[in-house]
Order: structure tokens, then sequence, then C-alpha cells
């Protein structure tokens, strides 16, 4: 009888000792309401909301809730298979199949048809549906020691947005990193004309994403109005370029702007690097008869690890949630991806699912799947940081 | 007794408030919201024609112009929320699309008679795709749109009527320096394709919807000849506006909306007098279908104003919303197509213009209307571009494209 009276009692000691808590810290706690408010509204509860939604098949209409899913919107993302591709046999002939041009022909024709235009033909590989299971799309193929290998997926779309998206991060983190630190360091004294160069170099950083891709997009453009086009054919070139409905140029041009518009501001921190870094250590490898390169290789570099780690942090996650500067360039009313989907990145595959499609459960899925990506990748980095620090 | 009272003015304002929300009837004093995809010109245009509608029957109507970007995510919310318009104007697809997410009217089922009239009354290509595939109806045409095809008169004596003409003019057109012909609307994706499809005889879908119908002959001949279009044809990947395309010369024959040819003579100015506009060129089987676009009207499930929502939107298909309408738009540079085949006189966009819309209007066809195409045509556009860019086999790629529509077919149709 004792026991079950005094738990409650504790308990309920414990509550009012926590209340009182609270009550003597209430300024505190009131001082906290107007950010604490906004981050719930806008960040908290979004972020579970989206995790629900990411095991649910919602449309976002009224009538229609969402339907537990489970894991299904994962499974059809990552859904992927990897088959050896064979080379495509003529079913009534049983010879093998040559691609030549945009046709396929019987390889007892193909001496005539590559001498009669001119052109040379490949073995053709099986149709990839025929190869892979069924539901399951072609994301690319690929030759290693001699055989062919295709891959699926599910949704081959996602997955190849995510192979752009991981070639525009490599390059764009890279690139970035180069050129703000050559930046940095060549503009690093003092100078009037330095800092003018400086502040031009940093312009594109603070300038609107969509405006500048705007002009971009005309410096592109194929016509002969297109600016670069333009000075080719004043110097002489006899035909344009099309840059931005060629599956060639898409990701370079797109690597381009994002560098463009990316190094000043890495510029700006690496400078704030460089000068954290004291003169007397120069000095001192100066005595010490080290040249130039040593003095970068072996003082400036180590001490800008922190920066170079933040910078590739931030870089990488930035350069993965790219958006604007392909849905100004390649977004109309029939796609968003450019030719070819040869620009579409994983976000907007996801602005694509959830806001053209209206599958806001997939479009949801897809983001916890880049969050977890990003995740890791950002681990990686600081865990690559710390051990170069530690060494 | 007090008590008494306080029951009957529970029963009067029970009664006041139960009549208020019973669905309406049209009546006088309503106030109509119309959202309108599109620009505000364009929804300036329709204001002057609801001026007439408010004038006789005493009701009001507010018309918002919204960008075709945002429109239909827009229309989405609404549908969410319950909350927004009466009556929403857009792509023609959306009808089918929100109506079955439970967002829009059923039409047919509230007003059959009126309905069996509109489509009595209309381009046959167009109403066919907004019909759904169990027979309901979430939309009624307001507007057309059509390709047509531009060309220099003073370079080309008589516009091609078939695509061997078409060819043969090509080739003089390029011996003399042009680049070629240009597509701009749909350029290279599944618009563009369903001209020359249906021109080889082809069509997307069995008459059914049972099964896709692209992979044939007809369907191999139209794509063999829309990649000539690319590939000797001169149709550039990235495509020009007409107006540049005719006004340099490099392209002499353009593809295009029959709305851009409201803007040439102000844009260029050089070319007045030297351009035409005329049908599509005929392919083997004679047909020189277009696709044809363009809006529709439906009203918002949640709207409180039904019938009359429902009475503007029939006076927009009558006459006199044609007569003012297809004025204001001229005022405007621009060109109003009524869907009404009956209405075509009106069309304002001088006597050429005219003539060669109402010629292509009696051959057009709009976007299937099969379920799973809305999901898989992004899909289609992918397999026709690797066939038109990336060298793809034109067996291959019908192929694939039959099996991605089959595959939408299985999982989306009911």
């Amino acid at each position: 009888m004792t026991s079950m009276t005094s738990a409650p009692a504790a308990w309920s000691i414990q509550l009012r000792k926590g209340l009182h808590r609270i009550w003597k810290a209430q300024t505190s706690y009131i001082m906290l309401l107007p950010f604490l408010v906004p981050f719930m509204i806008f960040v908290a509860i979004p972020i579970v909301s989206s995790a629900y939604l990411s095991l649910t098949e919602y449309r976002g209409v009224k009538n229609n809730p969402p339907v537990y899913v489970g894991f299904d919107n994962f499974t059809e993302l990552l859904s992927v298979e990897v088959k050896e591709f064979p080379y495509r046999v003529d079913e009534d002939t049983g010879e093998s199949v040559y691609r030549c041009g945009r046709k396929n022909i019987v390889e007892s024709e193909v001496a005539a048809y590559e001498a009669e235009n001119d052109e040379s033909c490949e073995r053709a590989f099986a149709r990839p549906r025929e190869v892979l299971s069924d539901g399951y799309q072609e994301v690319n193929h690929y030759t290693i020691f001699g055989k062919t290998y295709i891959i699926g997926a599910r949704d081959a779309r996602f997955w190849h947005a995510l192979q752009n998206t991981t070639t525009y991060v490599i390059a764009v983190v890279i690139l970035n990193v180069i050129f703000g630190m050559g930046l940095a360091l060549a503009l690093q004294k003092q100078t009037f004309f330095n800092m003018t160069l400086r502040t031009i170099f940093f312009l594109p950083s603070v300038t609107s994403t969509v405006a500048v891709t705007v002009v971009w997009s005309w410096i592109f453009r194929g016509q002969d109005y297109g600016l670069i086009n333009a000075v080719r054919n004043a110097l002489g070139a006899d035909s344009t370029i099309i840059f931005l409905r060629n599956v060639d140029w898409t990701l370079p041009v797109l690597i381009m702007l994002a560098v463009w518009g990316g190094m000043g501001y890495n510029m700006i921190l690496f400078l704030a690097g460089l000068q954290n870094i004291s003169q007397d250590i120069y000095e001192a490898a100066s005595i010490d008869g080290a040249n130039t390169r040593q003095k970068f290789r072996f003082i400036t570099l180590p001490l800008l690890r922190p920066t170079l780690l933040f910078v590739t942090v931030t870089g990488t996650i930035g350069a993965f949630q790219v958006f604007e500067s392909i849905y100004v360039l390649f977004t109309d009313a029939e796609g968003v991806g450019g030719i070819l989907d040869s620009g579409l990145s994983s976000v907007v595959y996801l602005y694509d699912q959830g806001f053209r499609q209206f599958n806001l459960g997939y479009a949801s899925a897809i983001a916890w799947i880049l969050f977890f990506i990003i995740f890791v990748l950002t681990l990686i980095n600081l865990r690559a940081g710390r051990t170069r620090e530690e060494a | 007794m007090k008590r008494k009272l306080t029951l009957v003015l529970v029963f009067v304002v029970a009664l006041s408030l139960l009549l208020s929300a019973a669905p309406s009837s049209a009546r006088e004093g309503v106030e109509i919201v119309v959202w309108f995809t599109g620009d505000d010109q364009q929804a300036e245009a329709l204001s002057i024609a609801a001026d007439i509608w408010e004038a006789e029957t005493g009701n009001t109507v507010s018309v918002e112009a919204v960008g075709w970007g945002d429109a239909y995510a827009r229309a989405l919310t609404a549908t969410t929320s319950g909350e927004g318009a009466d009556i929403l104007m857009g792509g023609m697809s959306w009808g089918i699309s929100l109506g079955e997410l439970g967002g829009m009217v059923n039409l047919a089922e509230k007003y059959p008679d009126d309905i069996a009239a509109i489509a009595e009354a209309s381009n046959p290509g167009f109403y066919e795709a907004i019909v759904s595939r169990d027979g309901s109806i979430y939309g009624v045409p307001y507007n057309l749109d059509i390709y047509l095809m531009y060309y220099r008169t003073d370079l080309i004596e008589t516009p091609p009527a078939t695509w061997d003409e078409l060819r043969d003019t090509i080739a003089a057109l390029q011996a003399d320096g042009a680049q070629g012909m240009a597509i701009v609307w749909g350029n290279g994706d599944w618009l563009g394709f369903t001209n020359v499809l249906y021109q080889a005889g082809g069509q997307w879908y069995t008459d059914d919807c049972s099964a896709a119908a692209v992979n044939s002959d007809e369907g191999l001949e139209a794509l063999d000849f829309y990649v000539e279009m690319f590939d000797s044809l001169g149709a550039p990947a990235e495509s020009t506006d007409v107006g540049t395309g005719l006004s340099t010369g490099d392209y002499p024959i353009v593809i295009d909306g029959e709305w851009t040819a409201s803007g040439i003579d102000a844009s260029f100015p050089d070319l007045a007098g030297k351009w035409g506009v005329a049908p599509l060129p005929a392919g083997p089987s004679g047909a020189y279908t277009a696709f044809i676009g363009g809006k529709m009207m439906g009203i918002f499930s949640f709207s409180d104003n039904v019938d009359t929502a429902f009475d503007f939107m029939k006076f927009l298909g009558g006459e006199a919303s044609a007569e003012a309408q297809t004025a204001a738009y001229f005022e405007r540079q621009n060109i109003f197509v009524p869907p009404q085949t009956a209405w075509g006189s009106y069309i304002k966009g001088g006597e050429v213009l005219n003539e060669a819309l109402n010629a292509q209007l009696l051959d057009a066809v709009g976007p299937p209307n099969c379920y799973g195409w809305e999901e898989v045509n992004n899909d289609v556009t992918l397999q026709l571009q690797a066939a038109l860019f990336e060298d793809q086999d034109l067996e291959d790629t019908l192929y694939e494209i039959e099996a991605i529509m089959n595959d939408g077919l299985e999982e989306f149709g009911k």
C-alpha cells in the first residue's frame, strides 16, 4: 500500500521541481521563443512531416490523404542491377548485328554499307529491356576488362540525375578550391589594384543566380546572336555551337557557371585563412632557405587546412543542391533536365517529382536520400580533415 | 416564452444558413473568381467579354492572371486546401488530372445536355482530348492553339503542301545559302513528333486506348521523317524564333503555333509583306494533321457558385464572347482562336492567316487522353531525343516508346 502511494508522490515531486526550474528560468525561455517558434514551424515540423511523407504515396490532395507504403519509395529509387550486356544477334539469321549510324544491320551487309556510306559500324548491343529484369531501365553501360556490363535501375532518371550531380559536384568543388585559392594567393597583398580585382571577382557571389543565369543563357545561345557564337562567327568560324541543346556541352556549361559564380566567395575565405598565418613562419622558412614552392607546400597548405575543409564541406553541400541555374537554362513546359536529361540534377529531379508530377511522397524519399548522401560525404570530409590534423 | 423565442430564432438562423450554403442555381449578384493561366493582356481581353455577361446577368467576374509556371501548382494547392477561385482556365490536360484527384466538377454528369451541345459545337480534336477515359468531363474548351507553317513569300513561291515538296523546297533554299527549316513549339519532343506521326497515318494509341500503337510502319516512316528534319532539312536542335528565322533568311520555313503571327510585323518591320502562313505539309497518308492545344475551363469542386460559373462558361463559348474576345486579343497584338468551329470567321489575324488557320483546324489532333500518358510522355520525349541527337536506331526507339507507353497503361490504367 505504501509503495503504491509513494511512487506517484516521488514522480509528482520531480515534476514539480522541473516546473519550478522552468519557472525560475522563464526569462531565458521567453528570450528563446522568437527563434524556437519559427524553427519548430519552418524546420522541425517540415522535417518530421517529410520523413513521414517519404513512407507514403501522396499526391498532395485533400481528398486523397497519404497512403502508407512503407519503404516502397526507397526501394523504387534504390533498386539497381548490373548484368552482362550481350551483343545483339539477328533472330532470323543468327548473324551478329552491327550499328551503322542510326541503322542496325546484319554482319553480312556491313562491308557493303561501310563502302557505300564511308562510315564504320560497330557491334550492336542487345535491347536493354530484353536484358534487364521487368521494370528496370538502362542507366549506363561500361566495358571492363573486355566485358560490357549494363547498369539498370527501376528509376533510371534518378540514377542519371545522381550521376550528373556527382560529376558536377566533383568538378565544381575541385575547380572552385583551385581557382579560389589561386586568386587569394595572387591578390593577398593589400594594394588598391588587388582590392579592386577582389571586388570584381566577388561580385558574382552577391548577384542573383537567376539574373546571372539569364544573362549567361544569352551568351551561350546557339544562334548567331548568342555572344560566344557571334564572336566565333566574327573570327571566321563557319558553324555555330549549340551549347544548351547538346549533351556534351550541358554539364561543362553548368560547371563553368558555378565556378565563375563561386570562386570569388572561396577567394575571400582563403584570404581570411591566409591572413591568419603569421609572417614570422614564412620569414623563418626563408632564413632556412625554403623556396616559394616549399613555403606553399609545407606552410601555406597545412595551415590553410581548416579553411580548405570548410570550403570543401560547404562547397559539396552547395553543389549537391544545384537548382536555379538548371531551372533557368533548361526547364520548359515539357521537361526539366535539358536535352536527354543531360542537365538533370538530383534536386531538379526532386522538384520535378514533387512539384510537376505531384508525387510528394516519392519526392520526400528523394530528399531523404540526398540528405543521407550529403551527411555521409560531410562526415567523410570532416574525418579526413581530422585525420590529417592528427597526423 | 423566452425559450420558444430562442428556438424560433435558432430555426430561422439555421434555415438562412442552410439556404445560403445550398447548391446554387445560376443567380444574380454573385461574384465569379477566375484564375486565368496566361498574361495580363489576355486576362484583360477575357474581362472585356466578361463585361457583357455581367451586364446581362447582374453578376460580376473577377479575372486573375496566373503565369504558366505557377498555375498548375496553384490549382493543386487550391484543390488541397479547398479554397481558391470558382473557375480555372489552364492547360487542356489539367481538367482530367485535377478532376481525377477530385478537384473539379464532373460537368458531363452535372450538365449532360449542355455538354452534349458543347461537344457538338467544338473542334473534335480538342474535344476528344478533354474527355476522360471513363467519360467524365472536367473542363470545356476555352481557346485553341495549333501548329502552322510560316514561310518567306519572297523566297518561296508556293508553300510546300507535302513532305516531298518540303524536301524539294528546303533543298533549293539550302542551295541558296539558307540553313533550312526550323521547328519552335515542341522542338525535338513529342509535340513536334505528333504532327508527323498523324501525317504518316500513325497514332499514339489504339482507338480504345488498350495499347500503344506508335510502333508501326507508319510510326517508323514518321520517325524517319522527323529525324530527316533535323539531319538534312536543317531544323536546329536549339530553335530560333519565327521572326528571327524568317528575317535573317536562315530559316525561310518555320513551324510554330498560330499565336506567333500576331507579333511578327511589329517586331520585324522589315518582314512586312514578305511572310505568309500555310497549313502543315501532308504526309504519305494525305493527312496534314497538326497538334492542337489550348486552354480548358473547369469549375473547382469546392466552388459555392457552380451553376453561375457554368453559366459564365457557356457564355464564353457563345458568339458574343467569340466576337468580343477575338477583337480584344487583336487590339493587343494577339490572336484568339475560339474552339467552336462556327465562330472561326471571327478570328482576326488577316485573310491569309484566317484561311490557313481554318484549313488547319479541319485536320487537328489533341494529346492522347489515355491513362498514363501524362506520366510517361517525358520518357517518350527522351527516346525521341535519343533518336534525333544520339543516333539511336529508329526501330529500337519505337520499340522502347511502345514499351514505355504500355507500362504507363498498366501502371496508371483503371
